[in-house]
């Protein structure tokens, strides 16, 4: 199942660029918490990234992107950590991804562009993840696909 | 919903600058939006603009629209947007309005006479972050402090 015109939004975000294997994606949130908290700031919980390397090639390329609670942000620019008091994207294709994440993933992400090529749409942006957490604390994730 | 201080940070922002009516100020934004789609970058931000007011004309303002892009461009030199890295107003009075009229003179006014009576001194330009709701847009309204500019 597809739907459209989905939206990301959040206020407050930080986002920084990694590059890591595929299944090392923990290490990397990891990694861009620690930066964070260890300068005092406190991130919310709330997780994205925007693959943007090819889905096949061996590293992944991903920008990962943190909410956090304060809403003034300063770091030394050699972190490379952009901040933005606002973050929204939309006009996104979206599907979700409830079990078997891994092989799921490669399934869903090529779902997306099969149906932007049907509907006659072009790429926007690159596919955005959102980690999701239902009450009964469910996980499952929401990939989506900027489109025009 | 109240008044309070708070941040506006903005990395990779395209920025825009027109002198005109502000009846006028939803052009801007299409100027903008077009932008995007003809580039290699995607918008991840509401726009947002600011007003200062033109000195003997009330009705008119000296507007520059703010697109937050996902990473930086390089512009030709004939190209009438900037780029700026970042954009911050450190400390900044923040009126949340809901209101479903845009009314951004009502609401800066509110602002001013808040700082009135806190005995804050403001700037004379104000911030609208455009948040579009139901496709329908309600405003931030940020007014930022004396002595910082947004460089």
């Amino acid at each position: 199942m597809i739907v459209e015109n989905h939206q990301i939004a959040y206020r407050n975000v930080a986002s920084k660029l990694y590059n890591f294997f595929p299944e090392e994606i923990d290490i990397a949130l990891k990694d861009f918490d620690r930066i964070l908290t260890s300068k005092d700031y406190h991130p919310t919980g709330d997780i994205f990234f925007t693959i943007i390397s090819d889905p096949t090639s061996e590293i992944m390329t991903a920008e990962l992107f943190l909410p956090i609670m304060e809403n003034y942000f300063s770091l030394p620019k050699e972190e490379e950590v952009n901040f933005r008091s606002y973050f929204a994207v939309d006009n996104l294709l979206m599907t979700r991804v409830v079990d078997n994440f891994d092989e799921q993933a490669q399934v869903k992400y090529w779902e997306l562009f099969d149906y932007m090529k049907q509907h006659s749409m072009s790429q926007k942006t690159p596919v955005f993840v959102q980690y999701k957490r239902t009450k009964s604390n469910q996980t499952y994730a929401e990939m989506s696909l900027g489109v025009v | 919903m109240g008044i309070g201080m708070y941040s506006l940070v903005l990395d990779n922002v395209l920025t825009y600058e027109v002198e005109q009516k502000k009846d006028d100020w939803q052009n801007g934004v299409y100027e903008m939006e077009n932008f995007t789609l003809n580039k290699d970058v995607y918008k991840n931000g509401p726009v947002i603009f600011s007003c200062k007011q033109h000195t003997t004309d009330k009705n008119a303002g000296l507007f520059t629209y703010y697109l937050p892009i996902s990473s930086s461009v390089v512009l030709s030199d004939e190209s009438v947007f900037t780029f700026k890295e970042t954009f911050v107003l450190e400390k900044a009075l923040l009126l949340r309005q809901a209101d479903q009229e845009i009314d951004f003179y009502a609401a800066y006014e509110k602002v001013i006479s808040y700082a009135n009576s806190n005995k804050i001194e403001v700037e004379d330009t104000y911030y609208c972050v455009l948040l579009e709701v139901y496709g329908e847009y309600m405003i931030d309204l940020y007014v930022p402090l004396k002595e910082q500019g947004d460089e």
